[in-house]
């Protein structure tokens, strides 16, 4: 029942850095869209998932090898680093490296299923290890000066319930975001080069 | 037998090459030229460039808690912006911090919601800024050959040197796509806000179908450029300077004055 583990050839590797673009691209523009809308910072994340959750799909439709997640954590985790946000990089390379390893355990992604599997617990870590440190600030000393400026009762709100219901809600985004990744697929891409590499 | 290496093909070519040494040392001639024109931070080793900037970014994220700290690390991230050529881009975000902060200046008390919107555009504006930076410091190149002297597995470092370097030709993709939906009135204001999944799924689809098309362009020209070589040959060497240690110098001493320095009692 294990799936296989076949090399990464050299298309592979050039699809994946493409897709990977065209998912960064995706990331900021939609993240930069929804900083002008303060009412929707808090839905930002399953939002991002939802217009992303499509472009990882075909991604893993055209490479579904085991490592293709992992290489996206990383690259999305050197991003974050980047821009200055360290545990990004944990939590790409973890989300990918678990999700790789569930999907191994589970065949592997030619089968639809697993790959939609696999996305959910890529994205549902990810989000869960990224903002850690977030749920974790009120122990920090450093955010003491930051958090006098807000209201006791929003502070107390960031309770271990607000974090889950946040992860609950980006998982419930990702799967919309998945089944529209699904339509996509039957109506646009069937029966085309990109699609009929899996039959 | 030794022949002579074509240069031009050599300095188009995005893979590494083979670096062959001649007796005239013209390689070192040709390297020496080119180096002279390029810009100062341009000079220097990419890895200081890729390690400075963000553990820059996390000190004054984590440990600046004053609006003049960020300013003053904003002023920073703008003078590199100018040594690069990149001034527009700094002209842009000084109107918006001006725009966003004059309220705190004219008003006595202003609401916790604008403190936050404002210390929030500060952030935007020093991410974006960071990543300007980083895209026009570190190219393509240099980026492959510091990540394979960081002794980088290959199916790290191909992916990630195409994916940044595409990402200004897909947002390019992108305008085209949007401009060609607009004519056929399939993507407007009224269509994004009377039928917005249709439009996403439009715009989506098509934009998939040319990033297909784009990465299959991009293989079959790579291939025939040698990227299946595993050599670890490169035209151009890049090492630690002097001029990287004054760099991290003088980015640390200025950190520090950002960070630790006594400021003057400010209204924002």
């Amino acid at each position: 029942m294990y799936g296989k583990i076949q090399k990464l050839t050299t298309y592979d590797l050039i699809m994946l850095g493409i897709f990977n673009a065209a998912l960064i691209l995706f990331f900021f523009g939609t993240a930069m869209i929804l900083h002008l809308f303060p009412i929707l910072w808090g839905a930002m994340d399953p939002i991002i998932n939802f217009v992303l959750a499509p472009i990882f799909l075909l991604m893993l439709v055209r490479v579904p090898k085991i490592g293709a997640l992992t290489i996206h954590g990383l690259i999305i985790g050197m991003v974050h680093t980047a821009i200055g946000w360290w545990p990004g990089f944990i939590a790409g390379a973890l989300g990918g490296l678990l999700a790789d390893t569930l999907v191994y355990l589970l065949g592997g992604y030619k089968r639809k299923l697993v790959a939609i599997g696999g996305i959910l617990t890529f994205v549902t870590l990810k989000t869960a290890i990224f903002y850690a440190p977030l749920y974790l600030f009120k122990y920090i000393p450093w955010f003491n000066d930051v958090l006098t400026m807000w209201p006791k009762e929003y502070i107390a709100k960031y309770t271990f319930y607000y974090a889950l219901g946040f992860l609950v809600f980006t998982w419930i985004g990702s799967f919309m975001g998945l089944m529209m990744g699904q339509r996509l697929l039957k109506k646009f891409f069937n029966n085309t080069r990109l699609y009929s590499a899996t039959r | 037998m030794t022949s002579t290496p074509n240069y031009e093909q050599a300095a188009d070519c995005m893979t590494p090459c083979k670096r062959e040494r001649t007796n005239d040392n013209r390689v070192d001639t040709l390297y020496d030229q080119k180096n002279s024109k390029m810009n100062p931070f341009q000079r220097l080793d990419p890895r200081t460039v890729l390690l400075v900037f963000p553990c820059a970014l996390t000190c004054v994220f984590l440990l600046s808690n004053a609006v003049l700290r960020d300013f003053y690390f904003i002023l920073y991230l703008f003078t590199i912006l100018a040594c690069l050529g990149r001034v527009t881009h700094s002209i842009v975000w000084t109107v918006i911090l001006a725009a966003t902060h004059t309220p705190l200046l004219v008003l006595n008390t202003p609401s916790y919601e604008l403190v936050s919107l404002t210390l929030i555009i500060r952030k935007i504006c020093m991410i974006l800024c960071t990543g300007q930076i980083l895209l026009a410091a570190v190219s393509v190149g240099d980026s492959i050959n510091v990540m394979k002297k960081m002794k980088m597995h290959r199916a790290l470092i191909i992916p990630t040197a195409i994916c940044f370097r595409f990402i200004p030709t897909l947002i390019f993709e992108a305008g085209i796509i949007r401009d060609a939906l607009k004519i056929r009135r399939l993507y407007s204001t009224k269509a994004i806000l009377m039928h917005p999944f249709s439009t996403f799924e439009i715009f989506v689809s098509t934009f998939l179908f040319r990033t297909f098309v784009l990465g299959e362009e991009l293989f079959f020209s790579l291939s025939t450029r040698g990227l299946n070589f595993k050599g670890n040959h490169f035209y151009q060497e890049v090492g630690f300077t002097y001029r990287d240690a004054l760099f991290v110098l003088f980015t640390a001493l200025y950190l520090v004055f950002v960070l630790c320095s006594p400021l003057p009692e400010a209204k924002i």
